[in-house]
């Protein structure tokens, strides 16, 4: 059975903030965030939902599979980012993203190193909050393969992410 | 025992069974090495959550929202979901909300709507010491309610920090209707930073009543609604008289 049309609309609002920041999460790019939460949409709504499904993890499900097909045309999109072809929104996030020192665009760069399993795995856990059982129901994948992608995802970004900075801090630590 | 990366990442979300959370959670205390290796491990996250919670702030798409208002049920406002700023002069478009008022105004309390017949409700104002809902607000835990008047009831929901103020979303329910708010601690008051009216039951609005949710859950997701402070931390907090320190 299938979800009523109006139950999966409103259901679907709700969700929106969610599924867009998941598709930010994939992307690195508010535009192509934008266009992946709007292609996950349309396919939620040609296709529906079952009944007794879990809108959440089902629309997750739906965004990552979507991001995989896209990837490649993604992927030239984010050459040219790095190009230095910039488009002023990104340009904004960038600034807005900063934490200490770190810009949306090395975060950018660190993600986009991972596999994308590892990647898609780990913003379902660090960014959207779930649990490893919910990540791998989304994901379709065993539990234990969730935890060990995640694993090597924060093992790839530790090592990314740490600076010779933060090394002589540790060394100056009693 | 050997730590992996794979039992101390797993340990940082919580996900190891009890006894193996206590003994990396003892192997961490006893080894500094391990200590920075799980730190290590842990500051991705917050790097990764931060960067790509930033398109929270951005309005919703229209061409997205304009997909799921497509409703056949009755014509939708094209943009259910929009900025804040953008919303407040929206809103009185969708409701005009005289619910959320008359509960205020029957109850003799200054929810800080200010009331013009054309217009509905303003959606800015403050609620000052001596108001019982200002009371309510300053002391009540969220998940308990307080009777402000006779039939009225503030529910307080959660609490939140919205840069360098504090906020509570709360409901009001009055005898026939309710409302969903948002205020802010400002300097001797709560100033009122958004209210949703809760649809009348039975009635035939459920597609406005849910644009209007989702507007309120957009605003209160822009607010920061959706980082709410655990119990013990606002427990500290109203013992504390709201002091701004939060860690």
């Amino acid at each position: 059975m299938r979800k009523p049309d109006s139950a999966l609309r409103k259901e679907l609002t709700d969700l929106l903030p969610h599924v867009r920041r998941y598709a930010y999460s994939l992307t690195g790019s508010r535009a192509d965030a934008d266009d992946l939460l709007q292609a996950t949409v349309e396919r939620l709504l040609r296709r529906g939902a079952p009944a007794d499904a879990d809108l959440r993890k089902w629309s997750y499900r739906v965004c990552k599979n979507l991001w995989i097909d896209e990837i490649r045309a993604r992927r030239v999109r984010t050459d040219a980012v790095s190009e230095g072809k910039i488009d002023i929104v990104d340009r904004i996030d960038g600034e807005r993203a900063v934490l200490g020192a770190i810009s949306l665009a090395e975060v950018n760069r660190a993600m986009d190193a991972l596999p994308d399993d590892q990647r898609a795995a780990l913003a379902l856990v660090a960014v959207e909050g779930l649990s490893y059982a919910e990540a791998a129901e989304a994901l379709e994948i065993p539990i234990g393969t969730i935890m060990s992608r995640i694993s090597r995802a924060r093992a790839a970004l530790a090592q990314f992410f740490a600076s010779p900075d933060a090394e002589s801090a540790e060394g100056a630590r009693p | 025992m050997t730590i992996t990366d794979d039992m101390l990442s797993a340990f940082l979300d919580g996900e190891l069974p009890p006894e193996e959370m206590k003994r990396v959670a003892a192997a961490i205390d006893a080894d500094a090495g391990l200590r920075r290796r799980a730190e290590a491990l842990a500051a991705p996250d917050a790097i990764i959550k931060h960067a790509y919670s930033a398109i929270d702030d951005a309005p919703m798409p229209a061409s997205v929202t304009a997909l799921l208002a497509d409703a056949e049920i009755e014509p939708q406002p094209e943009n259910n979901v929009i900025a804040l700023r953008a919303r407040v002069t929206r809103q009185r478009e969708i409701w005009r909300l005289p619910i959320a008022a008359s509960i205020a105004l029957a109850a003799g309390i200054a929810l800080g709507l200010s009331i013009t017949p054309k217009e509905g409700v303003q959606i800015a104002g403050a609620v000052k010491p001596g108001d019982a809902l200002f009371a309510a607000l300053e002391t009540t835990p969220s998940g308990e309610t307080r009777a402000l008047a006779d039939g009225l009831n503030a529910a307080m929901v959660l609490t939140f920090r919205a840069g360098e103020t504090w906020c509570r979303e709360f409901t009001l329910a009055g005898p026939n209707d309710g409302a969903r708010a948002i205020a802010c601690r400002e300097e001797d008051a709560w100033a009122v930073k958004l209210v949703a009216a809760e649809a009348p039951a039975g009635e035939g609005y459920a597609t406005a009543a849910s644009a209007v949710s989702a507007a309120f859950d957009a605003g209160a997701v822009a607010l920061g609604a959706d980082e709410p402070l655990d119990a013990a931390r606002e427990a500290a907090l109203l013992r504390s008289g709201w002091a701004m320190a939060s860690d």
